[in-house]
């Protein structure tokens, strides 16, 4: 039961990062402040998506 | 005419662009061969189908520039800012591209031939199609995502000479 709810867990986080991810992409900013902004989190995103790999 | 098109599909091998603004500027379809652009920012910057070829960028900012089809042959990227840039289809053979940020690069269809690419940083860079002959890679920075959009061979040379992030 316990190794159930974790994977239903995991399931969900992992849509929600792939959710950001879409959403960081189809949001592309063009000043360079912005842009080490959505490196920063975009960076961030792949990072915990690669524990999903 | 825009403003901002004054540079487009012109020879700008005499041009010094020491004093000149450029980023978001259009410079595509131009002659640059070997223009001096260091630790210059010109992001936004579109210089698709522009001749690079011999030209300095190393240590500049190209955040969102387009490249495309650009012939980048033995251009100096080192330490560049790659950010999101636009490669697709552009010539790069023999380019220096050591210690270059290529975080979420599309260099679909590239042609990478003898390209210098140690130290740099293949997160999320897209090489689909892309020619990896004889790329040196080493102690380059690369994710799953990178190893998903490149070659048999080319990843076996990644995973031998790279790091995993």
């Amino acid at each position: 039961m316990v190794h159930e709810n974790a994977k239903r867990s995991d399931v969900k986080r992992h849509q929600e990062l792939l959710k950001q991810k879409k959403e960081l992409e189809d949001n592309r900013p063009h000043g360079v402040e912005e842009m080490r902004r959505w490196k920063h989190t975009m960076g961030k995103v792949l990072q915990e998506l690669e524990l999903f790999n | 005419m825009n403003p901002s098109d004054v540079f487009r599909k012109r020879d700008l091998t005499k041009i010094n662009f020491e004093y000149e603004e450029l980023i978001g500027r259009d410079l595509s379809d131009s002659n640059m061969k070997g223009a001096i652009l260091k630790k210059r920012d010109i992001h936004n910057a579109d210089l698709s189908c522009t001749d690079l070829t011999e030209a300095d960028l190393s240590d500049s900012i190209l955040f969102y520039v387009k490249l495309r089809g650009a012939d980048m042959r033995r251009i100096n990227l080192s330490n560049a800012k790659l950010w999101d840039t636009e490669l697709y289809g552009a010539d790069l053979k023999d380019a220096n591209l050591s210690g270059a940020d290529l975080f979420y690069t599309d260099l679909r269809n590239a042609d990478l031939e003898d390209a210098n690419l140690s130290g740099a940083n293949l997160r999320h860079a897209n090489f689909d199609g892309a020619a990896l002959t004889s790329v040196n890679f080493t102690n380059a920075n690369y994710d799953s995502h990178t190893l998903k959009t490149i070659s048999h061979e080319a990843k076996m040379e990644l995973i031998k000479h790279g790091k995993p992030w």
